[in-house]
């Protein structure tokens, strides 16, 4: 779908923004996997809702996987490297905001103690996020290389976070089992199974260089580097479950959450 | 050890030791249970079916002999008194499958250990469905049980040993079916077979327990088996004030029955926070550990039932 002249006029009414030169194209899915992740926002932020802390946690690490999703159809991502650097290292947070949450979780099925403030969540996410932004200003303008250095180191903390994840649900789940909730709880696994199929393959990818940043850069800077097997069906294959795997990921945050919501009625 | 069906649980693994057992059969009619409680003692087992709160069937176990309903109970109660280790579970059921549980406990034997090679297993099920039996059919080896349970011709569900619940899949049992030397047994019942009666009319728990404690007056009480017509009329236990064992004992079950196995943690937890039961009759006390069990059980279940559990145990409280 073309955004250009929708960008076009918004830069004629917010005169502060920089002209629009290049046509602003998303796929469909783009938009439906941002509008998903903008349910599933909302919905987690609505749970956490006069709810323990934790499930603040888990909704602000949701609220900015929106974010970061929504952030990359802008089209002055590519034009502000620092910023682009900077929502990298916010995706990093969400996915350690949400690991806080389940193990905050599975301490209490431990302790049954629910200490701590909502208010240290929220200063402590703006300070993970100030941090980010200090670490990115202190550096030298991030290249097109530090960028995908970035999104790699991102995607790693992903994988292995979700996998850690899935164990820790396991563990809440046996633990809680046999209450309402416990059911709701089991369908976080549904969740990280996507996480881990969507930020692994596309880690998959970028470790061998098939990644399309890579073959931005590849074509850039005129390198004559060949990324062997590019062609080959594992590529097709990661990217598929790439892409299934974030929608999949989203819609099952959705269901998740409208499911939780039914358990605790 | 009885191997049963498990539905959804109620109660689990609540120590023997502590329990009441007229106060937790009353939960159990008043609750109008339908489902099954089971006792399960290191060298015997009970288990007794309720219908809608009626004691429908009671079989007892011990070195191969079994006991059934009235003689059941009061070898439960002598069982309960002379033994401190077991545990006591408690199992809710639909009425279809607490009906095929019950044709396992006391049906008729239709067949009786076959070999499964030997059976036209197509032709039984025709059976099954056509004579509309309910019915468990029950396939077992040397390692494994699985069960299928019918109501009226229909399969309304499946279980084996491995099993946490009550399934709708077929697959783990005719994965049992295909193991060598696999038997069938199937028992059935009748239309409304014992559906009618109720034992704890007919047994009067509370004085065969009173006089199995050594209590002399309650034992000069007739413990023996009362006509059901007079029953409705003679059987009113006592109002007694419950001690503060028998209402810990409610609390815990009652938190375990709304917030699952971590809401015995959670009470035990809170009620020496609070400074045991017998703090709880100071009305502050009481509203503390009324609020820290709620705090915690926001996390475990829905905000109802929370406000129904917290009633609960309020009004268990008033009996201290």
């Amino acid at each position: 779908m073309d955004f250009t002249s929708f960008f076009q006029y918004l830069t004629t009414i917010i005169p502060f923004l920089p002209k629009i030169y290049n046509p602003v194209i998303y796929n469909v899915s783009d938009l439906v996997l941002i509008f998903i992740w903008f349910i599933a926002a909302i919905i987690s932020f609505y749970f956490s809702y006069g709810n323990a802390r934790l499930w603040t946690s888990v909704s602000i690490g949701f609220f900015l996987i929106f974010w970061g999703q929504a952030y990359l159809l802008n089209p002055y991502a590519s034009s502000y490297f620092r910023v682009t650097a900077v929502h990298t290292i916010i995706g990093a947070v969400s996915i350690l905001l949400i690991s806080h949450g389940f193990q905050e979780y599975f301490l209490f099925t431990k302790t049954l103690d629910i200490t701590g403030s909502k208010r240290t969540i929220y200063l402590a996410t703006l300070g993970a996020i100030i941090l980010g932004i200090v670490f990115v200003s202190l550096n030298p303008k991030p290249s097109l290389f530090v960028l995908r250095n970035y999104r790699m180191a991102e995607n790693t903390v992903w994988l292995f976070l979700s996998i850690v994840n899935i164990f820790v649900v396991l563990k809440i789940h046996h633990e809680i089992k046999g209450s309402p909730i416990a059911n709701g709880i089991l369908s976080f696994v549904l969740v990280f199974f996507f996480i881990v199929i969507w930020k692994g393959s596309e880690l998959y990818l970028q470790m061998y260089q098939w990644d399309p940043a890579w073959q931005t850069l590849v074509e850039e800077f005129d390198f004559s580097i060949q990324s062997e097997g590019i062609d080959g069906a594992m590529v097709k294959i990661a990217t598929t479950m790439s892409s299934a795997g974030a929608m999949l990921s989203g819609l099952s945050v959705v269901g998740t959450f409208a499911y939780l919501f039914k358990l605790v009625r | 050890m009885f191997l049963l069906p498990k539905g959804k649980p109620l109660v689990e693994n609540f120590p023997i030791a502590k329990l009441q057992l007229p106060e937790a059969l009353d939960k159990l009619k008043n609750g109008k249970l339908t489902g099954c409680a089971i006792f399960d003692f290191p060298a015997s087992d009970c288990a007794l079916i309720y219908e809608e709160g009626k004691l429908i069937s009671v079989l007892m176990r011990r070195n191969k002999i079994e006991e059934r309903d009235a003689d059941a109970l009061r070898a439960l109660v002598d069982q309960i008194i002379l033994t401190d280790s077991g545990s006591f579970n408690v199992y809710g059921f639909t009425k279809e499958v607490n009906q095929a549980v019950l044709a396992l406990l006391r049906g008729v034997k239709v067949l009786d250990r076959q070999e499964l090679k030997m059976i036209d297993f197509k032709n039984l099920r025709e059976r099954i469905k056509n004579e509309r039996m309910t019915a468990t059919l029950k396939i077992s080896t040397d390692q494994s049980v699985g069960m299928i349970l019918y109501r009226d011709g229909e399969t309304v569900g499946f279980f084996d040993d491995t099993a946490d619940a009550i399934e709708s899949s077929p697959a783990r049992v005719q994965q049992i079916a295909t193991l060598p030397g696999a038997t069938v047994d199937l028992m059935a019942i009748r239309g409304s077979d014992g559906l009618n009666q109720d034992l704890s009319l007919q047994v009067n728990i509370r004085s065969l327990w009173a006089a199995a404690k050594g209590d002399v007056f309650a034992a000069s009480e007739p413990a023996n088996i009362f006509q059901p017509q007079a029953a409705a009329a003679t059987v009113q236990p006592p109002p007694v004030t419950a001690n503060s064992t028998e209402v810990e004992s409610a609390i815990i079950a009652i938190a375990n029955a709304s917030l699952g196995k971590l809401g015995k943690t959670l009470v035990d937890k809170e009620l020496l926070n609070a400074g045991g039961i017998k703090a709880l009759k100071d009305e502050s006390k009481l509203r503390d550990f009324l609020n820290a069990v709620e705090k915690s059980s926001i996390l475990l279940a829905s905000a109802n039932k929370i406000k129904e559990m917290r009633n609960a145990i309020s009004l268990e409280v008033e009996k201290l």
